[in-house]
């Protein structure tokens, strides 16, 4: 798989797992730093079961036998403060750029 | 030079040997005078585990190293990356997730310095006040031990057990 599709497929296995997670978007660099293999996949989820604590990301090394080959950087917050960080009053970490929603799909939304 | 990786396998290691004490005390728990010192290697355990995964993005190790409530919010999701990276395997992982978030909480209140405000004074290692009484970690009833018994409780912990590994 392509780190774009392993980027859907981890978050298509986070909605699985977590019936609390309303809005997954993944976020990029520039191109060219997305073509690094050590450039991690970034998640922003939103999360009606989480707790405040503002920006915390929280990083996760490769797990290839799971067929996840790329690092990943999570940041789960409240809807709450989803709404801050869409009006600028929390700030993702820099290289968080271009934004691309990734939407439940069919597939996981079964029980 | 010492880089993020360095810091975070650290950090990793102290959980592992943190995570052992407490696993050799639940195997023979007449080796501890107390429950609670059983529940402090846990809370140390996950603290540092979740520590680890915040070294690794660029959090300064030194001002993790004094500071606490590291857990309630990054075990959910270390736990959740967890089970998603073997979720085909996995049944009621989403009934699991519910459970962690729960015991996440318990687990961070377990450190003196975590109060939720002055509403939860109770924890593993020093005395509080309670309606105007002394009260010591040795007589409290601590949620943990119950918790971790029941279904979810030990699928968390194989959890836990498996994230450390994975960090080392």
């Amino acid at each position: 798989m392509s780190k774009d599709e392993e980027a859907i497929d981890l978050a298509q296995r986070h909605y699985e797992v977590d019936i609390g997670l309303t809005v997954v978007i993944r976020f990029t660099n520039s191109p060219e730093l997305e073509q690094d293999a050590t450039e991690p996949i970034k998640l922003l989820e939103v999360n009606e079961h989480t707790i405040e604590s503002g920006v915390l990301p929280i990083h996760f090394g490769p797990a290839p036998e799971s067929g996840i080959h790329y690092p990943s950087v999570i940041v789960e917050v409240t809807p709450e403060e989803f709404d801050r960080i869409r009006s600028n009053e929390l700030r993702l970490p820099d290289g968080w750029r271009f934004p691309l929603p990734i939407p439940k799909s069919a597939v996981a939304a079964k029980p | 030079m010492s880089v993020p990786e360095d810091w975070a396998r650290a950090y990793a290691r102290q959980a592992d040997a943190d995570f052992r004490a407490w696993d050799i005390y639940q195997q023979h728990p007449k080796a501890v005078s107390a429950e609670c010192h059983k529940l402090l290697f846990l809370q140390m355990a996950c603290e540092k585990l979740c520590k680890a995964h915040l070294i690794r993005k660029g959090s300064l190790p030194t001002s993790l190293q004094a500071s606490h409530g590291y857990i309630a919010k990054p075990l959910p999701v270390i736990i959740k990356q967890e089970i998603s990276l073997r979720n085909r395997k996995l049944k009621n992982a989403a009934w699991l997730a519910r459970h962690v978030a729960h015991l996440s909480q318990e687990i961070e209140l377990l450190n003196p310095a975590v109060q939720r405000a002055g509403h939860r004074p109770d924890n593993c290692e020093y005395p509080w006040e309670s309606a105007d009484k002394v009260m010591s970690p040795l007589d409290h009833s601590f949620a943990i031990p119950r918790l971790v018994v029941a279904p979810a409780g030990r699928t968390f912990l194989k959890l836990v057990r498996s994230a450390i590994d994975r960090n080392i």
